[in-house]
Order: C-alpha cells, then structure tokens, then sequence
C-alpha cells in the first residue's frame, strides 16, 4: 500500500483542528485537550504555529510522546521558521519515532511572516524552492519511515503545486464549494484535508464570530482566504455584511445532526479527513463541543 | 565530578536503538547527553524523543544551529521542553555559517528568542572558542560550551566567564588501545583541516601552521586522550582542575556505530 492510501486508512474520515496558536493556550492545557480528543475517539489532532513563539516540532514530539494512538498534524508548520532541511529534519525524526502518527502540513503563510523573516514574498515560486529543497534534503538523508507532506493550498496554482509536489492540499477556512473544487484540481490520487468549522448553536453566533475573523484578516493583511472565497463566487457584499451564504457556506452550525451532515457532505465532495474545528474561545469550551459531537462523528465513514 | 556523553553516532540509527542507548547512558550514571545536529535530524525533535526516553538524564545539544530556524521557533522549541521536562534540557546554540560576524548573529538571536517570549527558559550555552565569543556566553547566556579544545583553553575559557558561567568542555576519547594514535590523529586531522574556526582557536592558542599541517603529535595529544585509562581520567581531571564545571566525552571509534561498550567502560573510570 502506498503512503497516501495509508494515510487514508489510518486517518478515517474525522479529526480536528485546534486554534491553540491564537488561544495559546497553557502547555498542560493543550495536552489535557490531546489526551481528551484522543480518548473521544478522533483520528487526529493538528494545529497551527501562528506568529508566536510556538515551534512545531517541539511541541508535537512532546504530544506524541504523552498520547498513544492519535495522529498528529502540523497546520501548518510555517516554511518561514526555518529552512528546508531543518522541516525535513523535524519532519524525519517525528515520522521515525511515531511511526504513522505524523502528518506534515507546510505552509508559505502570508507576505508579513516573509517580511519578518527578511525576504519578499513570491509564494508560488518560494513554495516550490522549498518543497524541492526538501526533496533534496530527503535524497541525502532518506527516511527510515515515510511521512505524507500536505501544503497549505487555497488558490489553484497552489492546489496544483500540492498535488505536484506533495501528497495533498490542506486548505484552511474555506467554505464547502473549495472542496469539490480541490479535488477536481488534485485529482483522485492525492489528499485533501480539509478544516470545517463548526458551531453546536445558531447562525447569529456564527455571523458574530467570522465578522471579528473577517475584520482580523483585512487588519493584518492576509488575503489569501477570502480571495479563495471570492474566487467560488462570494461577492465583497456577502464578506461584507457576512451573508447568510457566505456563514452557511464557512460553517456546520446547528446541532450534531447538522455537522455529522456537513462532514459526509464533505467527504462525499472528495475530502480524505475533515478536520472539525468547533468555535470557542478556550481549549475547553471547543473540547466541551468535540465531547457533545463524539457519537455522532463516530457513526461517519467514508 | 559532573561527566556526560558526546555523541555524533545517533544520527543515522533506527530510532529504538537510541531510546535504548539514552536511557544506558542514564543508567550509568550520567548525569548530560550531548549530541551533534548534523544531517538527518531536527535538533529539538531529537532532544524530545531522547528526553522522553529517560527519566533524570539531562539532554544537550550540543549545538543547535542558529542558521536552521528562526529565534521564534527556537524560543518555543526551548520553552516548550523546559516546560515538559523540567530542569533536564540544555539549550546548547552556535552560530556556525552564519555570515562574517557571528557574535552579532548569535547576540541578536538571543535578543529576539527573548523578545519572542519571554518567561522561564533552560539554560543556554553558546558554542565559544574565542573570547568574544566567550564574552557573549557570560553576558547573554548562562555559559559556553567549547569543542575540540586542549585543556589550557579551558583555563582561558574561565577566565574570561568568569566565576557564575557554567563552562561545559567537550574531550575527545579513544579507548582503542591498539590504535590509539591513528584513531586520535584522523580525528584532529577533520577539524584541522576543514573548520576555519577550529583552525583559528588552534593558532590563538599557539599551535603553529607546521603543527596544522602535520597533525603533529603535539597537536593530537592536546585534543585527545587517547593513552590509556589514566589518561582519559587523568584529562577530564585536568579540565575541571582548570575551570570547568562540567566534561562530555566523545568516544571515537573506526566505526559509526554507538560506542555503548566504551561508554560503560567510561563509566566505571569517571565514578
């Protein structure tokens, strides 16, 4: 069996993104979340690095070493911390001492991350450079285990340089329409890892949350998810009076019915894994969400 | 007497036969393990899965390259393995290819990891040789960690650190009896001839270019104890005699393998 059907069988249709790089949460907190996903019975648990001190590799080893079972995903770890070689490296040595339990989720960013780091911001041909180095960096330095690479994607070209390049796309923030859309791009043989929000309440509480994610996005400058909604036919008004459609279109919101629907819409549209990524403002009431939907997820196959 | 192990040999070694060796090292009784980035593996990765194979054993590296990540991540990477595994790592960083002036590199790392997050951290140890270097360790970190260095730079080391920095003194060993010489020698010989920086500290401390050149024997003894028992415990004496709070050993061998064997012989010199 190749890596990416053996992602597949491994991951199962259903795992979770958490937003511990904006929460930040405490150490203890962000593994007491782990160990509780895990024992709810998701697949896996990713998450991002942000723009804080909060290093991938680091932070992961420690969570693997403390769980048993669940698979661990950067989204993503940031090209810009650090060169080629050393996510190769950090990517190598998680991949050997948990063997199928890591997923490497890398990812360009946005144009201020690249401005700290020193450089312009050219995120296809940068994407590329990087990726490639990494192949480099593999041929000299062959993994004892295979590790899948996703790269972050929303755009085509970048959807396309997932496929390329690496194993598959993991889009962020996007609304249901990006999903059949990526797949058609990657085509059959790739994965498509998907984030889906998700809110167990009503669309007024969503609206309220992707208004302050939305105001977010246009204060620091990071275009790229709201190009990719735009690009499947969201108009400025829908962004800026956060339409029903553009809410119904970003998030499963309702009870556990209403998500568990989403989800197999989802992977009926061509996703590998969703990751569910409840709203909340703390590990603990987006854990108190994972717990509620648990039976009903675990009833989704693929 | 605080001794640890320096190694180079985990690299390219399946994973379980590393958790293996790290808790050996545990079990004999010392007290760091110290090992290279070099190719393969991510630095702090490795210090994890070594650090979540043992229990009191102390992890280094020894160095983490500040050429390999941003301030960010390694602030995070050090906070996040102080945090689990209080107490039991030791950030080792240098600045090897970074660019005409590493000592401003190095400082202004060490300056933005603090500015990316501050709060508790473990200890920091800089690569030194030279004396700027060396300042740095005592002013911006908590001391250095020198390699491949004769025992009297160790007391040039202190001096300049002064009494509070840990000074952490990297000796190479070989405990081939039959081949002793030849083994110490070709050992010498890489950083002689291939690391500019080596080559540098060598002349400040008064070897000439003939010595560099020929390897000689003067040269070769002054890096490696390689004469015997006596001589292993007799250096690492030496060292601590000369200011140093604490010797890792690196155990060469004609092979890649992990020198487990030699390390329990070590052990039973050292305590």
């Amino acid at each position: 069996m190749d890596l990416i059907e053996e992602t597949r069988t491994k991951l199962g249709p259903v795992g979770v993104w958490l937003p511990s790089a904006p929460l930040a949460p405490p150490a203890d907190v962000e593994l007491w979340a782990t160990r509780r996903i895990e024992e709810l019975g998701y697949a896996s648990v990713w998450s991002g690095e942000g723009g804080r001190a909060r290093e991938a590799f680091a932070l992961n080893g420690t969570l693997l070493a403390s769980t048993g079972r669940i698979v661990l995903g950067t989204g993503i770890a940031n090209l810009w911390a650090r060169p080629a070689r050393t996510m190769q490296g950090g990517g190598t040595t998680l991949a050997e001492a948990h063997p199928g339990r890591f997923v490497l989720g890398v990812g360009i960013g946005h144009s201020f991350q690249a401005a700290k780091a020193g450089s312009d911001y050219r995120p296809m041909e940068q994407a590329r450079a990087y990726l490639s180095a990494m192949d480099e960096a593999a041929t000299e330095n062959p993994p004892r285990v295979a590790f899948p690479r996703v790269l972050a994607a929303v755009g085509p070209r970048m959807l396309e340089l997932s496929g390329e390049l690496a194993d598959g796309a993991h889009p962020f923030a996007q609304p249901f329409e990006h999903t059949p859309y990526a797949r058609e791009i990657l085509g059959p043989d790739k994965l498509l890892i998907p984030t889906q929000s998700v809110l167990l309440g009503d669309r007024e509480q969503a609206r309220a949350n992707h208004r302050q994610t939305i105001a977010m996005m246009r204060r620091v400058d990071i275009p790229h998810y709201l190009m990719g909604w735009k690009r499947l036919g969201y108009t400025d008004s829908d962004i800026d009076d956060v339409s029903d459609r553009l809410v119904d279109g970003l998030t499963a919101w309702g009870d556990e019915e209403a998500v568990v629907k989403r989800v197999r819409d989802l992977l009926d549209a061509g996703a590998d894994h969703v990751l569910v990524s409840p709203m909340g403002d703390s590990l603990e009431s987006i854990v108190e969400q994972l717990e509620r939907l648990a039976p009903a997820l675990a009833e989704v196959t693929r | 007497m605080s001794v640890g192990i320096w190694t180079f040999s985990f690299e390219d070694k399946e994973i379980s036969a590393v958790r293996e060796a790290a808790a050996d090292v545990e079990e004999l009784g010392f007290d760091t393990l110290w090992f290279g980035e070099a190719m393969g593996r991510e630095a702090y990765t490795h210090a994890g899965v070594l650090l979540a194979a043992t229990r009191t054993l102390r992890v280094a590296t020894g160095i983490a390259n500040i050429a390999r990540r941003d301030p960010l991540a390694a602030a995070g990477a050090e906070q996040l393995l102080n945090r689990a595994y209080p107490g039991r790592f030791v950030h080792g960083l240098g600045g090897q290819r970074v660019g005409a002036n590493p000592v401003n590199a190095v400082r202004d790392y060490l300056a933005a990891m603090d500015e990316a997050l501050p709060g508790p951290r473990p200890q920091r140890l800089l690569a030194a040789l030279g004396p700027r270097m060396l300042e740095l360790s005592r002013d911006n970190a908590d001391g250095a960690h020198p390699y491949f260095v004769p025992v009297e730079h160790t007391a040039l080391a202190r001096e300049t650190l002064g009494p509070k920095a840990f000074l952490a003194v990297e000796q190479a060993v070989v405990l081939d009896g039959s081949r002793g010489h030849e083994l110490a020698r070709e050992h010498v010989a890489f950083y002689a001839k291939n690391a500019p920086h080596q080559q540098l500290n060598l002349r400040r401390l008064g070897f000439t270019d003939h010595d560099l050149s020929t390897i000689s024997d003067r040269l070769v003894d002054a890096i490696v104890a390689y004469r015997g028992d006596q001589s292993v415990a007799d250096r690492v004496q030496a060292h601590l005699d000369a200011g140093a709070d604490h010797v890792c050993l690196q155990v060469i061998t004609d092979d890649d393998r992990i020198p487990l064997p030699e390390w329990r012989h070590l052990a039973t010199l050292v305590h």
